[in-house]
């Protein structure tokens, strides 16, 4: 599958300020007046310095963070839901259904175990449990985690593990719309191409793709487009 | 956890600007809110903040100064809990609803055994027979972690996790649609609550419930909550989806509750 002109997401004019309200109100703008679309099978590599608001960006579309004005549109089933706007419900809606994320840093729950944390989101979606366990045990073994490690709690794994039982659970859904936040961050040469192979299989299949990659390598294979947070906004 | 929240649907708990005033002093107020099936809301904010007191409201064992609370009762819709008979309102209790109190030992009956513990709320909803009666206490034991070999042993001679554990037990066994519950991992080693916490994730989400947690621990808000309020000097100062809340919160005092939490 090649990128079509079909949106999955469309944010307009977006501004994001954080006010500190502890440390004398003081107010921090992040990014003003963004405009972003990203067409289904694109992967949208977000560019810019360290501070730039890349990961704030995302966080924005995923519902985690409010936005100051603007919308973020997202195509959920046959209709556009307002991520800024919407009901707590819906907002969850659309993570259990349409969109993805692959944060930086795996959020542990206590006594839930790698294979678990992998299934979780199939299990979620009604799939039947050991079919969800058998998918996760697949992702599991392709990103290289010992399978002695898939009953145990990833709370003590190392930092690259963590991140591999992170990448298998974002991406144990065929979700339609993907955020990956540095997903190949602490990983190996092997791993990161095991990780590159998935995003564009992602993308051929159709899903829509905004993504974070410090490492060149994977942002020239994987990225169909770079979107360059401070031209856009200079340009706004 | 189960998301499947059906918004189109009338909500089971509607809460209509309620308010408790202690004579000059106000409990909490101007409190209004929809709860839907399999929805999970947290309640935050320090001590005194009024939590409780809504908390108590919420569960009909404090009426409210002013406002509505209506239940969506499973044969007669929707039903305001305060104009319901004394003994409708005590049905709904021991079938519809659960309460998991803070401290285990409010919420059970201490002089007799756990397997009477949980068969009680069972008889109360009119089971007779006795080994079914034991098989259901049993199977509930077992769903909660504690040794089925204890099941006839008093609560008194449990640890405080295993009585709070029973009293869970105590309350889903009649499958109830709406469970309350106040501080659940409060006073709890960490290890155990993490336990808890564990178990009552897997409780929800399996059995579809709706909940209130009441708690001052944000991690387990996180855990457990879909929804947030926040509650300071006994208003709602901030709600919304929970990691958004905990995230990039917008008042004053959620950043300052956000921030103060220690890193282990």
């Amino acid at each position: 599958m090649t990128i079509t002109n079909k949106p999955m997401i469309i944010a307009e004019d977006i501004c994001k300020n954080f006010v500190l309200h502890n440390q004398g109100g003081q107010k921090i703008q992040v990014f003003n007046n963004l405009n972003l679309t990203v067409n289904e099978g694109e992967c949208v590599v977000l560019h810019g310095p360290s501070g730039a608001g890349k990961s704030t960006l995302m966080r924005a579309l995923y519902g985690n963070y409010l936005i100051g004005s603007g919308s973020i549109k997202v195509l959920h089933g046959h209709d556009w839901v307002d991520m800024s706007r919407a009901q707590p419900q819906q907002i969850l809606a659309v993570r259990k259904y349409t969109m993805g994320y692959v944060s930086q840093f795996l959020r542990a729950i206590p006594r839930v175990s790698a294979l678990d944390i992998v299934a979780e989101p199939l299990i979620t979606l009604g799939q039947d449990e050991k079919l969800a366990r058998v998918r996760a045990g697949d992702l599991l073994a392709r990103l290289r985690v010992p399978q002695n490690l898939w009953s145990l709690p990833p709370a003590t794994f190392s930092g690259g593990e963590q991140q591999r039982v992170n990448i298998a659970r974002g991406f144990a859904v065929d979700f339609p719309i993907l955020l990956l936040d540095e997903p190949t961050a602490s990983l190996d040469a092997q791993n990161r191409k095991t990780v590159t192979d998935m995003i564009m299989e992602a993308t051929q299949r159709g899903a829509a793709i905004i993504g974070i990659f410090h490492d060149e390598d994977v942002r020239t294979q994987v990225g169909t487009r770079l979107y360059d947070i401070k031209t856009q906004e200079q340009a706004a | 956890m189960n998301l499947g929240i059906d918004t189109t649907t009338p909500p089971l708990l509607s809460v209509n600007d309620i308010g408790v005033d202690y004579g000059h002093h106000v409990g909490c107020t101007d409190v209004s809110f929809d709860l839907w099936p399999g929805e999970v809301l947290g309640i935050v904010g320090e001590s005194g903040s009024g939590k409780t007191t809504l908390l108590n409201c919420l569960s009909a064992q404090l009426a409210p100064t002013r406002g509505t609370i209506t239940y969506e009762t499973r044969i007669e819709g929707a039903r305001d809990i305060f104009t319901m008979s004394e003994s409708e309102r005590r049905m709904l209790m021991r079938t519809d609803w659960g309460l998991v109190r803070q401290n285990p030992r409010d919420g059970l009956r201490l002089g007799v055994s756990a397997g009477a513990n949980i068969g009680e709320r069972l008889m109360s909803v009119g089971a007779r027979h006795y080994g079914d009666i034991r098989n259901e206490a049993a199977a509930w034991l077992e769903k909660v972690e504690i040794d089925v070999q204890r099941i006839d042993d008093i609560p008194s001679t449990f640890s405080g996790g295993m009585q709070q554990r029973l009293q869970i037990a105590r309350n889903l066994v009649t499958e109830p649609r709406l469970i309350f519950m106040d501080e659940p991992t409060g006073g709890l080693d960490v290890s155990v609550q993490a336990r808890l916490l564990d178990l009552l994730r897997g409780l929800v989400t399996r059995l579809g419930l709706s909940a209130i947690v009441v708690t001052h621990d944000l991690a387990v808000a996180r855990l457990l909550a879909h929804r947030l309020m926040v509650m300071k000097d006994g208003k709602v100062i901030e709600q919304g989806l929970t990691d958004q809340v905990l995230d990039d919160p917008q008042h004053a005092y959620t950043q300052l509750l956000v921030s103060s939490i220690l890193q282990p």
